[in-house]
């Protein structure tokens, strides 16, 4: 890893953000529309509340810090791909693992930005603080949440890697997946029996659990915090794995270069 | 002699099945090429060839089956970043990110091949190619022409020692590709680097490649100068117009002992006759003593497109 080249893609994702209206909508526009409805929703049905809109807002900050991290490394690579710069880029020095880690860091900058539009707002209209649960609490379930975006956007990125572009819709599809399984919006205890060691397999889960419990008066649940981090860098390291074979057979069987086409 | 910058050696590609049910796909059946200090090399056939993938494996995109690629002495696989460092690529269908200027484009490419003094080759390199006045437009909205120009400049960001050009005017206007092949024999010569070429044009392979492999099925088929190659075909055609009586002219043309299987007449007075070179002197010297009326001769001697046509009907035969 070279840090020339991941500071060259970094700056890549930058430049292109300037550029790029599409990206723009995607993540702030979407981002900002989402905590002014679920705000709006939150003072309507739980008007009785003394922060009525913390439960969904908690949720939504959360949950917009996972997609825009996962979206930034996807459609990052993506936008090579439609610009036929794909192999421009891949036959410099630069190799696939720069790449993402430049993408990842735009993905924090990004995330940050919004996730700080988003404390604001929640703040100025549903007067509600997340950073209530304390800043370092907060920081912590924001790296939780972005150490497994990460590893969903590699897992999108190895399946394209794998299959081509036809299934680039799941670089804004799959992570909708793993929304109603993670207790984003309501406790776990909410999902249906069957469901419940499904959504436990999710670090999203684990960290909304402790969330939740700062809300409702209680203490971070540390143990759960431990487990959300053990499970995102546990699916960080097999997505990985994973995107390392893939990305050799890419190279055997043409798909690689067959994408800058 | 100049030393050889790469050395390709054994180069076997098999794509494997990628789906249940489908075969593996021999693409390059071990193929050995060198590429020396300064020189333009061509690498044609027709489609199927194999070019694609060798230029892919060339440039690490894509994995041999077996074989060796070296260069500057270092196998690829294993000194990729150094390598890579010292190469570079030029493609109408590689392009540069769209929605970026182009001199954000080329600051990428600045850093990522890690250049010293990133702006001021680029003012250096868009000013040899004419486009400095581009370089704040997005690329998406320049020309074709405008486009293979940043494309230019990108590949040469890196002052490499090898770069390799896969139909880099391709869907261009004549007169832009007459600029584009100036400047890029403008760039070996004074720069003195060594390039594979690649185009489906001809004439562009004729005027710029010193030396041309002729790729067939995975195969080397021929490798040669532009002359060279063809010389390898026998299809000169010798032009006759006469005033004499066409039958008469057939008649002479019939006694003479030459390798001819090719006679045709295009009109009354005309005859098209293939012909090897040696044997155009004596065939005039021939008619002409027989009584046959010369008025106009045209030799056409074969082209490098003749000789592409030749091996591809060979290739769609077998």
């Amino acid at each position: 890893m070279n840090l020339k080249r991941i500071y060259a893609s970094a700056l890549h994702s930058w430049y292109h953000l300037s550029h790029a209206m599409e990206t723009w909508i995607d993540l702030f526009w979407f981002s900002l529309i989402d905590i002014l409805i679920y705000g709006f929703i939150s003072l309507f049905i739980f008007k009785d509340l003394d922060q009525p809109a913390s439960f969904l807002l908690a949720g939504v900050i959360i949950w917009e810090v996972l997609r825009i991290g996962q979206y930034t490394i996807t459609v990052g690579m993506l936008w090579e791909i439609w610009s036929k710069s794909f192999s421009s880029l891949f036959i410099t020095p630069l190799n696939v693992w720069e790449f993402i880690a430049g993408q990842v860091i735009s993905g924090i900058l990004k995330s940050i930005v919004v996730a700080v539009a988003m404390i604001i707002i929640s703040a100025a209209l549903f007067n509600y603080n997340i950073l209530e649960l304390g800043v370092l609490n907060f920081s912590i379930y924001f790296i939780i949440a972005f150490i497994f975006s990460i590893s969903a956007g590699v897992l999108v990125m190895t399946l394209i890697f794998r299959f081509g572009t036809n299934i680039q819709s799941l670089a804004w599809g799959l992570i909708f997946l793993v929304q109603p399984v993670s207790a984003i919006f309501y406790p776990l205890e909410v999902l249906p029996q069957i469901i419940q060691p499904i959504a436990l397999l999710s670090p999203v889960t684990h960290i909304m659990q402790s969330v939740r419990s700062q809300l409702t008066g209680g203490n971070v649940l540390w143990e759960n915090v431990l487990i959300g981090l053990a499970l995102a860098v546990f699916y960080l390291a097999v997505s990985l794995f994973v995107a390392r074979g893939v990305l050799k057979r890419s190279k055997e069987t043409g798909t690689f270069a067959r994408m800058a086409n | 002699m100049p030393k050889n910058l790469l050395e390709v050696k054994d180069l076997v590609k098999i794509y494997p099945p990628e789906k249940f049910g489908e075969k593996s796909y021999t693409a390059l059946q071990g193929i050995s090429f060198n590429l020396a200090e300064g020189e333009v090399l061509g690498l044609l056939g027709p489609n199927g060839a194999g070019k694609t993938t060798t230029i892919q494996m060339l440039l690490a995109l894509t994995t041999p089956t077996s074989g060796k690629i070296s260069y500057f002495g270092k196998d690829l696989n294993r000194n990729r970043e150094e390598v890579l460092k010292q190469v570079n690529f030029a493609s109408a269908y590689a392009e540069l990110q769209g929605k970026m200027t182009v001199r954000q484009n080329l600051t990428i490419y600045g850093h990522l091949y890690e250049v010293k003094n990133i702006k001021q080759k680029i003012e250096e390199l868009s000013a040899l190619l004419g486009i400095t006045d581009l370089l704040d437009k997005t690329f998406w909205k320049l020309s074709s022409g405008q486009q293979t120009r940043a494309i230019l400049v990108k590949s040469l960001i890196n002052d490499p020692r090898v770069l390799l050009m896969d139909e880099p005017t391709a869907s261009l206007d004549p007169d832009i590709v007459a600029q584009i092949l100036d400047l890029i024999r403008k760039l070996q010569t004074e720069r003195k680097i060594s390039i594979i070429y690649t185009s489906h044009n001809m004439e562009e392979v004729t005027r710029i490649c010193q030396r041309i492999i002729f790729l067939q099925a995975g195969k080397i088929v021929a490798e040669n100068t532009p002359l060279g190659l063809t010389k390898l075909i026998d299809n000169t055609r010798l032009v006759v117009t006469f005033s004499s009586d066409k039958g008469a002219v057939l008649e002479v043309l019939k006694e003479l002992e030459i390798a001819s299987k090719f006679i045709s007449f295009m009109s009354e007075n005309t005859v098209e006759i293939g012909i090897k070179e040696d044997q155009i002197a004596y065939t005039l010297g021939h008619l002409s003593s027989k009584g046959i009326k010369i008025t106009d001769v045209d030799i056409n001697k074969p082209t490098l497109e003749d000789v592409f046509l030749n091996f591809a009907k060979e290739s769609s035969k077998s």
